[in-house]
């Protein structure tokens, strides 16, 4: 057993400062990088001495999916460029981050070996020593036995479900690898799955409309972009995020497009923009319920359209809300809907959104035809009254489309200039651009707040009413991920569906805790498996992670690359390899293709990839079924998802022309999502009016559905001017992506912080100024949930009121606290989704010791 | 004649870094040494990546990569002592032999683009116990004056230079001054330019779209 | 004239009687600082320049202020001591041989300050193997070294002289090509900075004539102060007219300086523009201390040398002492000034701990005060070299036969 080599008590600030400066200083902390070296380059002398090149893919999850060309020279990864053989050159991309691989590869702070936290054991997992304690290395066989020996113990005296799974896309997100692997793993022996809630917020606002649940299938292909002749970046700036994608838009730009940046900060995108709409922080739905207001009364809505795509002449029930169908005069009476309409795992979103209904479904719905005066089928009459309320059987029934004009006519112009701090006349202009300046595009970011549902909903709205969607240069939303011609069901549901449920959402995670009762039952939970996730680096109210939630799971298992501050809390850390370090197939739907990611270099140290771990652990585990999947080989795996006859036939793809090739387009350039206008929601059409709206996952919390039916504004949690919290803490506080980090990822690689080398508070001078804070001072940013120090930074471009934080710091690089600690993890009951944004922070000059 | 040159559009520069870290990568570069530095247009009141002006009316913000200009006028060559630095007759590109550098940093002094030449203060030091990049990439010596090198171990084998195998943004631009059909001067024959300093009479090679 | 020759005729000089253990203590202290100087150097050079706290952008520091302030003194010497020879003055011929000797040991200090500030010390002999004759600084390489060798020249022309073995128009004429050389010796260190374009503080046509006049005033000042000091030591004899007569070249010396920044500041500022900057950054900028001790120092060194009440001894070393320090203070404006104002200061850049001395506070808090300050191995070194030339004058007073035969 030799000496580990990972620093006991993590990362400390002044390693950070330090690895820009000298690797020796790095090396000294955590003793890992050269030697690590060392030992590669000891294997890679035996090896030739010419050069390779090896096609990879950046498996990083900023929905680039850059597939590059990596140099080896010795066994070593000396190079790395873009891939300019592909498909479609016009997807030809790669970032500052991308170069940087070469340096995470050989990081410092890479796990190398399996360990073990010293005083842990089943019996006695002594948490209080989290984050103190020693590291002790253990072997493969040791490891694996060590976490299922303790997955059949919980089982066995506290139920399968008392393990809990929490998978994220650290370790890439893939068809083949990472992501799926982490999913297959708890899905093939039945524990619990977390639900991370990041990002689905305006997803299921937007998914309610289109049918598309709370996935992320939602846009068109990037490409399609440049022939937008609006194009709305709202609440995001592609530039650092998705650095990739903005030429797209630039060459709408060129072509003539409006190219509007909705932001309350100046940005890049901002800069480049045609035009810049400031906006008051978090009030963006007023925004779009606005422009929804002055597109209804200036009639620029499509009329058509909606009568032949929306839910429009759909008649509404006065008594229950929801839509007539003509078996609610049957038998059984009025429809019942389900109380949670949709399935509690995002895998499952995107079987819902194939699901388009028939000729039979669409039957039963009822409209008015305004020819012959009484109601009919949707499917027959061919001129259904588009407004009007009936009365049909004693039913008293509004069509959606008028309930939809009455409501929205209380959102003037007027009415959200006083919200959101733009003029009234530039929420004319923006209406007239997205519905008349067509066809139109909103690019969405996800708005980090707790009114994301509305934003989600309300982009949806606008497609609906105007026709920007279906169409070339119209849709709405984030990128999708729907790949219809592969098949990931056998990897991610290895024994099929019957031993899956609904997940519990990580927001709901320290009730389940606290109460050790989920949905009414009792439910101990006894580990928490984080796999290519980072809960305690990634997620809201970083100071609760640490102290209340983790401290109350007996075990805690960490499968990663990078020691991660997870990793630093965990009892059992296994070490995964880097998406460089073993072969796996790309295929989020980001960009159109399907990739090959080659392993570029050897695993270093003994890390493995995730299926391996896997399969490492259910050797020791008495499930047989499981046990027949992991008896798969991984080219067997991946044949699974590629070989399909689909595929095959659209495509010519199969495992073995991808090898062979590398990228292989399985979509057009400028695909169009929905170009048949035929959506997956129970009536086929675009619902604006939500007749079941729902809980993302079922907690067991219902929620007021009346409340939900159209876009009705409501306050951030606690980021809004009136807000309880605003007396104490006034200043909105944000995280921007910087080009420097992805999520927790990139954290240490030296040759990033070179240039970004420690964590900073943006803040307008204009208020530091009456705060006493000159520029490069120390700071603390404070609410009641945390704190953290740093040094201020003066951005002009930052609206007054706000202050923003990079995403991604290692909360060692802060002199105090971390800007996780502020975040906000209030659960809004609908979208259980995390509102990072929601937050409000005071500032002060920091008088303490700097490290 | 070649006279090799760079256009750089700063309509559609985002500050990516990619060009920079091409450079830092290709080139081997020594910690903390950056050839290629990506500036922050914000009128200078602001630090790098920060937006200058006033909000919301008045702001000041893009990006402008920097690199040596390998001047046609360059002050550099006239001023070194041994010939150290020196112009390549057949491309125009300025070009530093590390053997023969003195490391009396005359060169350094005399560049009005202050900060595109750097001195090795020390004996290289690297993230990495290996070399990366190019396979013909100079060794890299200690108390010596470097610079941008147009990549010249890459455009000797035509090849172009690392910053230039994809612009992100669509940006950069890269050919033969000389060649009026080249892209890069097409572009300064249909756009509106800059150069950097025009007044300090140095004739730059690399322009900047307005 | 006639007695030089005589009085030289008995050869054994007296100069080895000069000092005894006191000459010989500082002997042995000289040594020892140049070797510790040389210690520190070696650190420099193994470690790395890293050690000092010069940077990308501010690339040159203590040193090159070093040597243009030696090669100033240096050639300010020479002059001095040679103008009387060349244009036949009286009264000044016991001080000319130490004036000289001291002027060589600046040299040697200047040109020990450009070899400590080289990467390469290694690679020196590659400035004669592929001299590019069209760089500044080699034209001042070459013309410091025949300066050198003019100013030994010069030296052993006037120890002969007085043995009687070269004639007086000989030395005549040695001692003008020396004062010419010690013109332009300075005048090239002045192309130096003002030929760069880089640089708008620097870009001036009046660097050269200026540098020329600033030598005179240092080298006055250094004489005075040594002459009285030697005076005082007994090891020369000098009539108080001739330091007066010195004091009003050096009052006069110091207006023509004063006169020349003046002349500098109004154009460079009139314009506004850039050159408004420099006069800023001067007047109430990071150099304002630098610049306020010059101008204020001078006008004091003037009003001494010029009002005869105040022209006493001390006074007059005073007043010399505050010319030198008010040069020193100007090449330390001159270098950092030059780096002071960064061209590209319009944009922000992400700073390393390679691009600019300060870099941690981003560059406004790189060019908040000065943006340069040496490091303490810059300032020990420093001390190392001026220990050398110490060194070298001592052993000159010692050794060689400086000391003026009887006017």
């Amino acid at each position: 057993m030799s000496e580990i080599k990972i620093p006991s008590k993590g990362i400390s600030r002044r390693s950070f400062l330090k690895t820009s400066a000298a690797v020796a200083g790095a090396a000294a902390v955590s003793g890992g990088t050269l030697t690590a070296l060392a030992d590669v380059a000891e294997d890679a002398k035996s090896s030739a001495g010419d050069e390779q090149e090896i096609k990879c893919v950046c498996g990083c999850n900023c929905q680039g999916c850059c597939s590059m060309i990596a140099t080896v020279r010795e066994g070593r990864m000396v190079n790395i460029r873009s891939n300019e053989d592909l498909p479609y050159p016009s997807y030809e991309r790669i970032c500052m981050r991308g170069f940087s691989h070469a340096n995470r590869l050989y990081d410092f702070n890479r796990v190398l070996y399996p360990m073990k936290r010293k005083t842990w054991s089943i019996e006695e997992p002594h948490v209080e020593n989290r984050g103190s304690d020693e590291w002790e290395r253990l072997s493969w066989d040791e490891a694996a036995k060590l976490v299922a020996d303790t997955l059949m113990y919980n089982t066995k005296n506290y139920g399968l479900r008392s393990n809990c799974v929490l998978v994220s896309a650290g370790n890439s997100f893939a068809a083949y690898g990472g992501l799926v692997a982490g999913l297959g793993f708890s899905n093939a022996f039945g524990f619990q799955g977390m639900d991370v809630c990041l990002d689905y917020g305006d997803l299921v606002g937007i998914g309610q409309v289109t049918g598309s649940g709370w996935d992320f299938n939602q846009r068109n292909m990037a490409g399609d972009y440049r022939f937008a002749k609006t194009l709305l970046i709202w609440d995001t700036n592609p530039p650092n995020s998705q650095p990739h994608s903005w030429h797209f838009c630039i060459e709408a730009k060129e072509a003539g497009a409006n190219l509007v940046v909705i932001d309350p900060t100046y940005t890049i995108a901002a800069r480049q923009a045609t035009k810049w709409v400031p906006i008051k922080p978090g009030t963006d739905p007023a925004l779009g319920m606005a422009m929804l207001n002055v597109i209804i009364e200036n009639e620029w809505y499509d009329l058509d359209f909606m009568r032949e795509h929306t839910c429009a002449p759909l008649l509404v029930r006065e008594d229950n809300g929801h839509f007539l169908r003509s078996t609610d005069f049957g038998e059984e009476g009025p429809m019942q809907l389900p109380e949670y309409p949709f399935y509690g795992m995002l895998l499952l979103q995107g079987t819902k959104a194939n699901k388009i209904p028939t000729e039979a479904d669409t039957e039963k719905y009822v409209v008015w035809d305004a020819d012959a005066n009484t109601w009919g089928s949707l499917n027959t009459v061919a001129n259904p009254a588009m407004e009007g309320t009936f009365e049909i059987n004693g039913v008293k029934v509004t069509t959606a489309w008028t309930l939809f004009k009455e409501h929205m006519a209380q959102n003037t112009p007027e009415w959200a200039e006083e919200i959101t701090e733009v003029p009234a006349d530039t929420i004319r202009e923006l209406a007239r651009m997205y519905a008349q300046d067509t066809p139109s595009t909103i690019y969405a970011g996800y708005h980090l707040y707790d009114n994301c549902e509305e934003m989600g909903m309300t982009w949806a709205c606008l497609a609906s009413l105007t026709g920007n969607i279906g169409k070339k240069g119209a849709s709405i939303g984030h990128l999708g991920k729907s790949k219809p011609d592969i098949n990931m069901a056998g990897l991610v549901f290895p024994t099929g569906l019957s031993r899956i449920n609904n997940e519990l959402p990580w927001l709901n995670f320290q009730e389940v805790l606290d109460t050790g009762e989920f949905l009414g039952k009792e439910f101990p939970v006894r580990l928490l498996y984080n796999i290519g996730a980072n809960p305690v680096g990634s997620y809201a109210a970083q100071a609760k992670c640490i102290n209340e939630i983790l401290p109350k799971i007996p075990c805690i298992v960490t499968n990663d690359s990078e020691f991660s501050e997870t990793c630093e809390y965990s009892d059992i850390v296994l070490p995964s390899t880097h998406y460089f370090e073993y072969d796996w197939i790309q295929a989020a739907s980001h960009t159109p293709f399907l990739y090959m990611a080659n392993k570029v270099v050897d695993p270093l140290g003994e890390a493995k990839e995730d299926v391996d771990i896997f399969r490492e652990i259910a050797k020791y585990m008495d499930d047989e079924k499981a046990k027949a999947f992991y008896a798969k080989s991984s080219e067997e795996m991946m044949r699974s998802v590629v070989d399909t006859p689909a595929a095959q036939k659209n495509w010519g793809i199969n495992l073995d022309a991808l090898k062979e090739k590398g990228v292989m387009a399985d979509k057009e350039e400028n695909w169009v999502h929905w170009s048949d206008l035929k959506f997956p929601t129970l009536s086929g059409r675009l619902e604006f009016y939500v007749e079941n709206p729902g809980a993302r996952i079922n907690v067991g919390k219902p929620i007021d559905k009346e409340f939900y039916h159209m876009p009705t504004y409501h306050t951030p949690n606690e980021a809004y001017d009136d807000s309880e919290q605003h007396k104490k803490y006034p200043l909105y506080h944000y995280c921007e992506r910087t080009r420097f980090h992805l999520h927790t990822q990139y954290n240490h690689a030296p040759i990033l912080r070179e240039l970004d080398p420690e964590p900073y508070l943006r803040m307008n001078p204009v208020d530091a100024e009456p705060r006493g804070i000159k520029e490069g001072d120390y700071v603390e940013a404070y609410n009641d949930r945390g704190h953290c120090v740093c040094r201020v930074k003066f951005d002009n471009g930052l609206r007054p009121g706000m202050v923003s934080s990079p995403k991604g710091w290692h909360r060692g690089a802060y002199v105090a606290g971390s800007y996780q600690e502020l975040t906000n993890d209030h659960m809004n009951l609908l979208h259980q989704n995390t509102s990072f944004d929601d937050t409000l922070v005071e500032v002060r000059k920091y008088e303490g010791e700097v490290a | 004649m070649t006279h090799y040159g760079m256009v750089i559009d700063t309509q559609k520069c985002i500050g990516c870094h990619v060009c920079a870290m091409a450079c830092k990568l290709e080139n081997n570069l020594p910690n903390d040494i950056w050839w290629n530095r990506i500036l922050t247009d914000n009128g200078g009141e602001a630090q790098f990546d920060m937006v200058g002006g006033t909000y919301p009316d008045d702001l000041h913000f893009g990006y402008l990569p920097v690199s040596c200009q390998h001047c046609e006028n360059p002050a550099c060559v006239k001023v070194c002592p041994v010939g150290a630095t020196y112009q390549d007759p057949e491309t125009g590109v300025v070009r530093q032999d590390y053997d023969k550098c003195i490391g009396c940093r005359m060169c350094m002094s005399a560049c009005p683009y202050t900060g595109v030449r750097s001195f090795n203060w020390e004996e290289p030091q690297y993230h990495m116990d290996y070399a990366t990049g190019g396979k013909d990439v100079p060794v890299h010596q200690k108390h010596v004056v470097e610079k941008c090198t147009f990549c010249y171990h890459r455009i000797s084998q035509g090849i172009e230079p690392a910053c230039m195998h994809l612009c992100v943004g669509r940006a950069r631009f890269w050919g033969d001054l000389d060649d009026p059909n080249s892209e890069v001067s097409q572009l300064l024959a249909t756009r509106e330019y800059k150069t950097l300093l025009p007044e300090r009479d140095t004739k730059p090679s690399v322009y900047y779209l307005v | 004239m006639s007695e030089n020759i005589q009085a030289a005729s008995s050869p054994k000089a007296p100069a080895a009687k000069f000092g005894g253990t006191g000459l010989t203590v500082a002997i042995v202290a000289a040594a020892v600082v140049t070797v510790i100087g040389l210690v520190l150097w070696g650190i420099q050079l193994s470690g790395g320049m890293i050690q000092t706290n010069m940077r990308n952008m501010d690339s040159w520091g203590l040193y090159i202020t070093m040597f243009m302030f030696f090669v100033g003194l240096s050639a300010g010497g020479l002059i001095i001591s040679s103008i009387p020879k060349a244009f036949g003055m009286k009264g000044f011929g016991g001080i000319s041989k130490v004036a000289v000797w001291t002027s060589i040991c600046c040299t040697c200090l200047a040109i020990g300050y450009v070899v400590v500030d080289l990467g390469g010390p290694f690679r020196v002999w590659e400035l004669f193997v592929y001299s590019n004759l069209g760089s500044p600084l080699m034209w001042d390489i070459i013309v410091l070294f025949v300066y050198l060798i003019l100013s030994i020249v010069y030296l052993w022309a006037q120890v002969r002289h007085e043995a009687g073995r070269v004639s007086a128009t000989a030395l005549r004429v040695v001692s003008f090509i020396a004062l010419v050389c010690a013109v332009l010796v300075h005048s090239v260190t002045a192309w130096i900075f003002s030929l760069q374009q880089a640089h708008d503080m620097w870009h001036t046509a009046l660097m050269a004539p200026w540098f020329v006049s600033s030598a005179l005033v240092c080298g006055t000042g250094l004489v005075l102060v040594v002459v009285i000091a030697l005076r005082a030591a007994g090891y020369l004899k000098l009539e108080q007219a001739n330091i007066v007569k010195m004091a009003k070249m050096l009052g006069a010396f110091v207006c023509v300086d004063l006169y020349f920044f003046a002349c500098d500041l109004l154009t460079e500022g009139f314009p506004g523009g850039e050159g408004a900057n420099v006069v800023a950054m001067l007047t109430s900028g990071p150099l304002a201390p630098f610049f306020w001790i010059e101008v204020i120092g001078c006008i004091i060194a003037a009003v001494i040398c010029f009002v005869p009440s105040l022209r006493k001894t001390p006074a007059l070393v005073v007043a010399a002492l505050l010319a030198i320090v008010g040069i020193f203070c100007k090449r330390f404006q001159i270098l950092d000034g030059g780096f002071q104002i960064n061209n590209l200061a319009d944009y922000g850049m992400a700073l390393t701990p390679t691009s600019v001395t300060n870099w941690t506070d981003g560059m406004a808090g790189a060019y908040a005060g000065l943006v340069y300050t040496p490091s303490m191995l810059e300032l020990g070194i420093t001390v190392g070299v001026l220990g050398l030339g110490a060194l070298l004058l001592l052993l000159g007073l010692k050794f060689l036969p400086l000391k003026p035969v009887e006017d």
